[in-house]
């Protein structure tokens, strides 16, 4: 089988890496910006195999298997975040959080926001069964 | 016996550690634990010293200067250790060739200064007993660090070492200052360190370079040498000197050889020129650091600040013992390792800022009410006094610098705790506060002024012999780079000026009649006690031992001062032979010149 | 006996071993017996002191019997002397190769130095005894006999030291000890400013002296001893290759120092302040002995000084200057310790235009002439005004404590026996005929006379400092009678403070003894003796000039014949200014009061002392005062500022970067994505 040269498959990794870059910049919906972290790791790991293949050894190969195990870990944790940042503002805006600049700086204000998140139809709730357990008064701490 | 040394080394470490693990609340033990660490130390050193000094009097190596090259000999350190610490490269036959050592001895130029190190560690700790209430613990511990460091520094034959230790004793002083200090100690401390930190960067960029760029230059000039590099002060001066000899020697032999080729010499002379430029860069890197440190004129207003907030220990240290680093630093390392650059730059230039340095620190010294704020400008003219002795670059000028660092260590240390002890009794400082203490205090009155006498340099005691020195150096520098009689003219008004501020001080605070501050709840005002008496009465004897017999000092002291001394004579008949070679290179071409017409 | 070199050490050491038992043990121990060690180590080391003056003389003898004798005067030496070192001192680099520094602790007995050294001794011994009964109630007892002893230590050290180095040890500790006594009553300001400016002014002085003992050290061939220095100067003289700029130079720095020790014009001033201590240390430092080691130097040094004439031109002149300047201050001056310290500054002056007049190119013998002349009135002021300075005490301490000239008079009948040894130094210090000071200042007269007809160049010149010392004979005997009349003539007064320590033996309503006690009257009457007598015993018959010009480094005298013009003159001229001084203090006493009122400006000047003191503020304190004031300021706001603002400088760039720090993540990746950027930019196109 004749194999292609090894710049295609550089390219390809190239174009990849140079989307999910595009993308991470300009995307502001956080898991957006995470897929796209993803698509930079999968250019930068057709790189590793491309040159495995070419220099016919398997240290590339080990960083891809590297990758992706990290990668999944990663998506796992960057998950379950995201989730936890929805909870607190109601949006994947990734300009939401900007409380780690230098104190005393105002926020940066959005020129062009966001069209507010639809809201989400109520889940549909089953009746509770069983007896209400007895309320107790909150005793007074003061 | 290296021992000895290692152990010097090791003991204020494990009493640092012990004090610190011995907890806040067992104050009197930390105290009597410190008092027995520094006694131990100050036993080390008084053998070491004794029998380097009993060794130099039976048998002093002596030194051909026109023997090239200088350095100093390893075999004259005593107590030497030298371990590989951080090996950088290892030969093919599996030997470590180069590495940063741990590399520590003792030999003339640094016995004197550890011994003063472990005698005034014994006067800060004695001086702390009551001084010190809180925190006692830490206060100890950082001393015995402080003490690590200092020892540390002076012992250093490793450049590396030598900047790691320099740079250790920065630490232990912020905490001391910034805890235990005065009103404004965070201020003090803060710019102390920050100042000190900037300067001694520098000084490690410069240490670096001369030790890296040494080997290229080296290979460069003859290829079939590998390059080896290497931070071993010893052997970084030999070969410094060597090649400080051999580039203008190239030079001059390409230029006598007309069957060379014209492109030799050329390079020739750009190598001799680009390690010029090397060493001038070097010599200002190191400067820097030193100069901050010692504190030479300009830069020294970190000093006053620091010395008034600290505590009475801190401050002891930090003038008897912390500003000779930047002069020993000068003295073991500038001078050696750049002697071109310490002869056509450092002398006009620091000459010139020492003896400046003199003049202002006095007249500053006399504005001052605060007495604490008096003795450290004085300590700015003291030490421009060391820095023109060291500049002068001959036997005698380096002698009296050397001498002058000890003799500062001591009188200024003494004046210190004086001044302590004085706040520790009335809590002020002002000269205006007091009046007639001589009534009320004999004996610290007496001490007080013996130590003004032998700080302004009555014969006899030792400041006379310093100053001496310094100027006498100065007076016969024999090179055309300064008038060496017009700055030691005028760094002799020190002599005039320095009485002046001291005497008008003592006669402030202890003559006229009987004026004393308000002090309440503090009970009747007593004379010195026994503990502060033996933490001043060793001091004030060695500066009459010293006034009266310096002859172990000056011996012990001539091999290493000769090396130095003859590394700067040989840069200085570089110097006038290239002058009198631009000269008539000079004439040649005015000779020249109209024949082309 | 003629070998006096192991017992040498003793002369110093005695009086130091004395200072260090009386500091230690004195205030505990002995208490009222503290002056035991100072008199017994000051008689100790006279006695050696004798016998090395009595060594050198037999060393002397042999030279003359020698030669006269004929030719073997190989062994015979004609200026003997005898040299011990002890141990190094200093000795750095290789002093063999004209580069280093090399001091030993050596002592030097020689005619002058013995001559010297015997002087001191004795009187200090005879003032230590004094002072037993002038501080016998004073808290600082133990205090006062051991810095006495400690002076006498210094004092002999200078004198018989045998390099500038050890000269200059003993030179700083006199001055030292100096500013001890002056301040021995140091909880009166007075007493504790006047011993700061002692100090401070000498030190000016001695700044000058250490810088020419460097010069001559550095450029005269590294060495610091007197005899390798004056071998080497007269080598490079013979060698033609003496350069003579620079030992004018050397010479003028040393005289820097003698002024200020000799408190010489400009640095007088602090003598009469330094009346602040207690009298016998008035007598014994600043009258007998520390004073004059500034002329003890230049005489030490004529080898040099006579090579160089400028220089020499510069002392006399500044003795003249002094002589004349005090002489006219202590004209008006109430206070009778004053007027003998400025009494003191004249006769100094007399003392440096002697030596100053010694011009070689009058001769190489008047040289020598010349330095006999002013060491000879040094020898006599020392013994005639320890006297008068004594006897003041002894009418202090009778009127306690009070001693302006104003508040007593008559006092010939009450102190009878301190009246006649105050006559006595008042006669020998105003050169009444055939008393001592009369043959030593008619020597200085007849140098200066000399010197006027004889030197080369500056002949007119030194005739007008003959003129002016003969006027200053004339006010000399003027101001030393008039203080005499205004004390002990006249309407006998005596203050009330007199009778206050007196009060316990007023009992039984008899008039107080007040003549001090035997202690202080015995040496009184002993000095006495010799202010009467050792002028006419050693001067007319050349004992003294015939032992002090043995002493190295002086040219070979001649034998000179009594100048009896000269005699006549200066007789007439003191026996005129003490009439003079009877006349208007005894005879008509309401003329001195028209005289000052008639010529009112001069008389202010000379009681304010010139003005002096007030120039000095004005011109010299003042500005330095302003100058420390404007550096303290600078120091703190300006050099500091600089730093702050360097600090500063970062914090600033610091706010300016702040706004990059906006929290936004993309806009950090923005950033980084740039950077990499930028680096991969530059390091693709470095390819």
């Amino acid at each position: 089988m004749p194999a292609l040269p090894l710049h295609h498959y550089l390219i390809v990794g190239a174009i990849l890496f140079a989307l999910g870059l595009i993308g991470f910049l300009a995307r502001r919906n956080l898991i957006i910006m995470f897929l796209c972290v993803e698509m930079m790791l999968q250019g930068v790991s057709i790189n590793f195999a491309a040159f495995a293949r070419y220099r016919g050894n398997l240290q590339g190969q080990a960083f891809i298997l590297f990758i992706v195990t990290v990668a999944a870990c990663e998506a796992a944790i960057a998950l379950a975040l995201i989730l936890m940042l929805f909870r607190r503002h109601h949006s994947l805006d990734v300009s939401k959080w900007q409380e780690l600049r230098e104190p005393g700086e105002e926020p940066t204000e959005d020129v062009e926001p966001l069209p507010p998140a639809p809201r989400e139809p109520p889940l549909p709730h089953l009746t509770p069964s069983g007896v209400e357990p007895e309320h107790r008064a909150e005793e007074s701490h003061v | 016996m290296p021992q000895l040394l290692l152990l010097l080394l090791a003991l204020p470490l494990a009493t640092a550690i012990a004090v610190a693990l011995l907890g806040p609340g067992r104050a009197v033990a930390v105290r009597w634990v410190s008092l027995a660490s520094v006694l131990a130390s100050l036993l080390l050193a008084t053998i070491m010293s004794i029998q380097f000094a009993i060794e130099r009097a039976w048998e002093t190596p002596s030194v051909d200067a026109t023997k090239a090259p200088l350095t100093f000999h390893s075999d004259w350190i005593k107590y030497q250790t030298r371990e590989n610490m951080l090996p950088l490269h290892t030969a093919a036959n599996g030997t470590v060739d180069s590495a940063i050592q741990f590399y520590v001895g003792i030999d003339g130029l640094n016995v004197w200064l550890i011994l003063l190190t472990a005698l005034l560690m014994l006067t800060s700790v004695l001086v702390s007993w009551t001084a010190i209430t809180e925190r006692v613990n830490e206060f100890h511990a950082w001393l015995f660090v402080l003490q690590l460091g200092m020892t540390g520094v002076f012992a250093s034959f490793d450049v590396i070492l030598f900047y790691v230790f320099f740079e250790l004793t920065l630490v232990p002083l912020f905490f001391v200052i910034g805890i235990w200090g005065g009103p404004q100690r965070q201020y003090a401390a803060r710019k102390f360190f920050i100042y000190t930190l900037a300067g001694s960067l520098i000084t490690l960029l410069g240490v670096i370079g001369v030790a890296l760029i040494l080997p290229q230059v080296e290979q460069d000039r003859d290829p079939s040498q590998s390059p080896r590099l290497t931070f071993a002060i010893p052997e970084l001066i030999g070969r410094v000197d060597a090649l400080n000899r051999e580039l203008p020697r190239d030079v001059r032999q390409f230029q006598r050889d007309p069957a060379d080729m014209e492109s030799n010499l050329k390079q020739a002379r750009d190598r001799l020129e680009y390690w010029r430029r090397v060493q001038l860069w070097v010599f200002v890197a190191m400067m820097c650091g030193f100069a901050i440190k010692v504190p030479m004129f300009p830069l020294h207003t970190w000093l006053p600040l620091a010395h008034v907030e600290a505590p009475t220990a801190g401050s002891v240290l930090l003038a008897g013992i912390l500003l000779k680093l930047g002069t020993y630093g000068f003295l073991r390392l500038s001078v050696p390792l750049a002697p071109d650059a310490a002869l056509r730059f450092g002398v006009p230039v620091l000459g010139s800022l020492a003896v400046v340095g003199i003049i202002y620190g006095a007249f500053c010294s006399l504005g001052q009410d605060d007495i604490k704020k008096l003795v450290a400008y004085s300590s700015v003219s003291h030490l421009g006094l060391c820095m023109l002795g060291l500049f002068a670059l001959n036997e005698v000028g380096l002698t009296g610098g050397l001498l002058q660092m000890v003799n500062h260590g001591l009188s200024t240390g003494a004046l210190f705790l004086l001044v302590g002890m004085l706040y520790e009794r009335y809590h002020t400082r002002k000269m205006d506060d007091y009046g007639g203490m001589a009534t009320r205090l004999h004996r610290l009155a007496v001490l007080m002024v013996f130590i003004t006498l032998s700080s302004i340099g009555l014969p006899g005691l030792n400041g006379f012999l310093g100053e001496l020195l310094t100027l006498g150096g100065m007076y016969d520098f024999s090179g055309s780079q300064v008038q060496g009689t017009l700055l030691a003219s005028l760094g002799a008004t020190g002599v005039v000026l320095g009485a002046w501020y001291m005497l008008t001080m003592v006669r402030q605070v202890f003559f006229g009649p009987l004026k004393e501050p308000r002090h309440e709840g503090h009970g009747l005002i007593g004379d010195l006690n026994g503990r502060e008496l033996a933490a001043l009465l060793p001091v004030a004897g060695l500066c009459l031992a010293l006034g009266v017999f310096p002859k172990p000092f000056f011996n012990s002291v001539r091999p290493e001062i000769q090396v130095v001394a003859g590394i700067a004579e040989a840069a200085r008949k570089r110097a006038d032979s290239e002058q009198i070679i631009a000269h008539t290179e000079d004439i040649q071409q005015a000779a020249a010149a109209p024949e082309k017409k | 006996m003629s070998d006096v070199r192991p017992f040498l050490w003793l002369i110093p050491a005695l009086p130091l071993t004395a200072a260090v038992v009386t500091g230690v043990f004195g205030p505990r121990l002995l208490r009222r017996h503290s002056h035991w060690p100072c008199i017994l180590a000051g008689a100790g080391a006279c006695v050696v002191s004798l016998m090395t003056f009595l060594a050198v003389h037999h060393g002397i003898r042999d030279f003359v019997v020698s030669h006269e004798g004929g030719a073997s005067s190989q062994e015979a030496d004609p200026h003997p002397h005898q040299i011990s070192v002890y141990y190094e001192w200093i000795k750095v680099g290789d002093p063999g190769a004209g580069r280093g520094m090399e001091v030993g602790f050596a002592l030097n007995a020689d005619a002058l130095s013995a001559m010297m050294v015997l002087m001191v001794t004795f009187v200090g011994t005879l003032i230590a005894i004094y002072s037993v009964g002038y501080m016998h109630d004073d808290e600082g007892y133990a205090r006062f006999f051991a810095e006495v002893s400690l002076f006498l230590f210094m004092m002999t050290t200078l004198v018989l030291a045998d390099n500038f180095i050890l000269l200059y040890l003993g030179w700083e500790g006199v001055g030292l000890c100096s500013y001890l006594l002056v301040g021995f009553w140091f909880t009166k300001p007075s007493a504790a400013a006047a011993a700061r400016k002692a100090f401070l002014v000498t030190r000016i002085g001695d700044m000058g002296l250490l810088l020419g003992i460097l010069l001559l050290w550095s450029r005269f061939g590294h060495h610091l001893d007197y005899q390798h220095i004056f071998n080497h100067v007269e080598r490079a003289r013979q060698a033609g290759t003496l350069d003579y700029g620079l030992l004018t130079t050397a010479c003028l720095l040393l005289l820097c120092g003698a002024v200020g020790k000799s408190a010489q014009f400009p640095l007088h001033v602090w003598l009469p302040d330094a009346m602040e201590g207690p009298t016998p240390v008035s007598a014994l430092i600043h009258a007998a002995t520390m004073v004059t080691a500034g002329v003890y130097l230049i005489a030490r040094c004529t080898p040099l000084f006579m090579l160089a004439p400028d220089a020499q031109v510069v002392v006399a002149t500044l003795g003249a200057t002094s002589a004349l300047l005090t002489a006219l201050i202590a004209l008006t001056q109430n206070d009778l310790k004053r007027v003998l310290a400025y009494s003191t500054i004249s006769q100094l002056g007399y003392m440096f235009l002697a030596l100053g007049s010694g011009a070689r190119s009058a001769g190489e013998a008047f040289v020598t002439f010349a330095v006999l002349a002013a060491m000879f009135h040094l020898f006599t002021h020392a013994f005639f005004k320890a006297l008068l300075f004594l006897s003041a005490g002894s009418v202090m301490h009778a009127m306690g404590g009070v001693i302006d000239m104003r508040r007593f008079s008559g006092l010939r009948k009450v102190l009878p026996r301190t009246h006649w040894t105050f006559l006595c130094g008042a006669g020998a210090l105003s050169g009444f005929p055939l008393l001592s000071g009369f043959w030593s200042k008619d020597e200085i007269l007849d140098a200066a006379w000399t010197a006027g007809n004889h030197a080369d160049r500056y002949a007119s010149w030194y005739l007008l400092l003959w003129l002016v010392g003969l006027i200053t004979a004339g006010l000399t005997a003027f101001y030393t009678f008039r203080a005499y009349f205004m004390t002990f003539w006249g309407e006998e007064r005596v203050p009330q403070e007199a009778y206050a320590h007196h009060h316990g033996h007023t009992a039984h309503g008899e008039t107080p003894q007040l003549e001090s006690p035997p202690v202080m009257t015995i040496p009184l009457m002993i000095l006495a003796i010799f202010a009467l007598g050792v002028g006419g015993v050693l001067g007319p018959t050349h004992l003294f000039g015939g032992f002090v010009a043995h002493t190295p480094g002086l040219p070979p005298p001649e034998h000179e014949s009594l100048n009896f013009t000269m005699m006549l003159v200066s007789s007439l001229v003191a026996l005129g200014g003490i009439g003079l001084a009877w006349l208007m203090y005894v005879r008509q006493p309401d003329l001195p009061a028209r005289m000052a009122r008639s010529a009112q400006g001069l008389y202010q000047l000379s009681l304010n002392k010139f003005h002096i003191d007030e120039l000095y503020d004005a011109f010299i304190l003042a500005p330095l005062a302003g100058l420390t004031t404007f550096l303290r300021i600078f120091d703190l706001y300006v050099l500091d500022g600089l730093v702050d603002l360097t600090g500063h400088l970062f914090r600033w760039l610091g706010v300016r970067f702040r706004p990059v720090q906006n929290g936004l993540v993309q806009f950090y990746a923005l950033a980084m994505v740039l950077g990499l950027t930028v680096f991969l930019i530059a390091l693709v196109s470095k390819m």
